[in-house]
């Protein structure tokens, strides 16, 4: 089941966003949370910080719903607002992004299984940059086609990164 | 390690992570409600800041293109009088300086006029109230203006206009200009005559520049002579002026008026000699016209005869040949008449009285 229906995200709800409509925002942070959170956890590998940053994030698109160009590319826009922002965070808070800094129980509750926090602190840790957000933004929901048009590049180009991501944290994890 | 369970474990590790994350706008109502309002109070209080620096940049700008003085230009003659122009060259102020000058403005309007315009109307009210009916009777123009390059083009266009105005109506005089920039100090030299003597920037500052050129004159030599008369001066003097003024190259800076009233009458009176060689020539092209409308109509007489004539002639000779033709046809008429047995009325009356002829000798 699809996690995520950027059906739901698409010009006429922006345009609802920009009249003020509660209920649309409700709608847009329902759909985009999971988006904008593993955009900021692919870049922070912090999740109480991506979790702030996703709040952050919401507010900002509503307050700058008005510069929204209507081009039926309202994901593009959000990961734009997205990136940005959580860049900024991490030059603000300085993390280490070394491999071993990455602390597990940072990312999942206590109780969870491990072997899920395993997969997760190697996505982390193992992939560059532009993997960890494809891997990450698939897994929230994206299909391949909408990240590719949130990337202006080519379908055969996103999967064939996806592709090679998931083969670097099989063999990681295999070792 | 499959791919699937590495997929699937990453999609649950993001909903159990992103579960806790509430709407940062979805709070209790009487937050949100004052969230809003901030939002939109600042928002309106933002736009209404907008609007009014832009209505200001706007009015600012409108202001200054209208209203604010950037360019002055002065007549002295013995009336001194001052335009202020704005950015488009028109006028927005008119100051007289003197009685005299409050004399024209009098009943003047230039306001809102180009300053082209304006000019000609000011001097064309010097001429008619007489104040440029003597010898030399110039007018000292000054322009001022931030930009000299403006002011000379300014300059050059007024002169060459207002000596074409004196010139057409026979003024002895001429314009001697200078410029100078929109001050707002004025210099102490300057000023210290302006009060003591009541006189104009634009007066002031020629005069305190003659009395550079030439050190054995005084200030209250000249500080009271009309235009006019420091021209007499000047000419007099042989005072050089031409680093001070400008004027037009060939023009006198002295003109006498009885030569110019005598020049008006010699124009005036080649003008009319003029007329009178257009009117005559006019008579002689009529009366040529004349001479050959009557032979036209001579000759136009004498072939209406002619042709008369052979139109008489034709008549008559249609209506010989007519006579002609008409017995020749009675002729053929009786003759065919008695061929054919058919009695003829005089051949009866012929038989008749031969028949009445033989009774008579029978008895």
């Amino acid at each position: 089941m699809s996690v995520f229906n950027n059906n739901i995200i698409d010009d006429r709800l922006m345009e609802k966003i920009k009249n003020k409509d509660i209920k649309a925002i409700e709608i847009l942070f329902n759909n985009s949370k999971k988006m904008i959170f593993s955009i900021a956890l692919s870049i922070t590998k912090s999740k109480s910080i991506s979790e702030d940053i996703t709040q952050d994030v919401i507010i900002k698109i509503i307050e700058n719903i008005d510069k929204y160009q209507y081009n039926d590319k309202p994901l593009s826009w959000i990961y734009t607002l997205t990136k940005n922002h959580s860049l900024n965070i991490l030059k603000k808070e300085k993390r280490n992004t070394d491999m071993e800094n990455i602390n597990e129980n940072n990312l999942l509750k206590r109780g969870n299984d491990p072997i899920d926090n395993l997969i997760l602190s190697t996505a982390l840790s193992i992939l560059t940059s532009e993997e960890r957000e494809i891997v990450l933004l698939h897994n929230s929901g994206l299909k391949h086609k909408e990240i590719a048009i949130i990337y202006d590049k080519p379908l055969s180009t996103i999967l064939s990164k996806y592709n090679r991501a998931i083969v670097k944290m099989k063999n990681y994890l295999e070792k | 390690m499959r791919r699937k369970q590495i997929e699937d474990s990453l999609k649950k590790s993001i909903i159990e992570m992103t579960d806790n994350i509430n709407n940062p706008l979805v709070k209790e109502n009487k937050e949100m409600k004052k969230m809003k309002m901030n939002f939109n109070f600042i928002k309106a209080t933002s736009l209404a800041v907008a609007t009014l620096v832009i209505a200001l940049i706007v009015g600012i700008s409108y202001y200054d293109k209208n209203y604010v003085e950037y360019a002055k230009v002065s007549f002295d003659v013995n009336p001194s009088i001052t335009l202020s122009a704005n950015k488009e060259n028109k006028i927005i102020k008119q100051i007289s300086l003197n009685d005299d000058g409050e004399k024209i403005l009098e009943d003047i309007d230039v306001i809102g006029m180009d300053i082209e315009k304006a000019s000609e109307i000011i001097v064309d009210r010097l001429i008619k109230e007489g104040y440029l009916n003597t010898d030399g009777a110039n007018i000292l123009l000054t322009v001022e203006n931030n930009n000299l390059k403006l002011a000379s083009e300014a300059e050059e266009k007024l002169m060459s206009n207002i000596n074409e105005q004196l010139n057409n109506n026979y003024i002895a005089g001429t314009v001697i200009s200078q410029i100078d920039t929109v001050r707002k100090n004025i210099p102490n030299d300057i000023k210290k005559i302006m009060e003591e003597y009541q006189l104009s920037y634009s007066k002031s500052i020629f005069i305190n520049n003659i009395l550079k050129k030439n050190v054995e004159l005084k200030i209250e030599d000249i500080a009271n002579l009309k235009i006019s008369e420091i021209s007499k001066l000047i000419n007099d003097s042989k005072i050089d002026i031409s680093d001070i003024v400008k004027s037009q190259k060939e023009e006198s800076l002295y003109k006498n008026k009885e030569l110019m009233d005598a020049k008006k009458i010699k124009d005036k009176a080649e003008e009319l000699k003029n007329k009178a060689e257009v009117e005559l020539q006019k008579a002689k092209d009529e009366l040529i016209n004349d001479i050959n409308n009557q032979s036209a109509l001579e000759q136009a007489q004498k072939a209406k005869e002619q042709a008369e004539s052979k139109v008489t002639e034709a008549i008559e000779k249609y209506q010989e040949i007519e006579q002609e033709q008409n017995k020749d046809t009675t002729e053929n008429q009786e003759q065919n008449q008695n061929e054919n047995g058919i009695v003829n009325k005089e051949e009866i009356q012929k038989g008749i009285d031969n028949s009445n002829n033989s009774d008579n000798k029978g008895r």
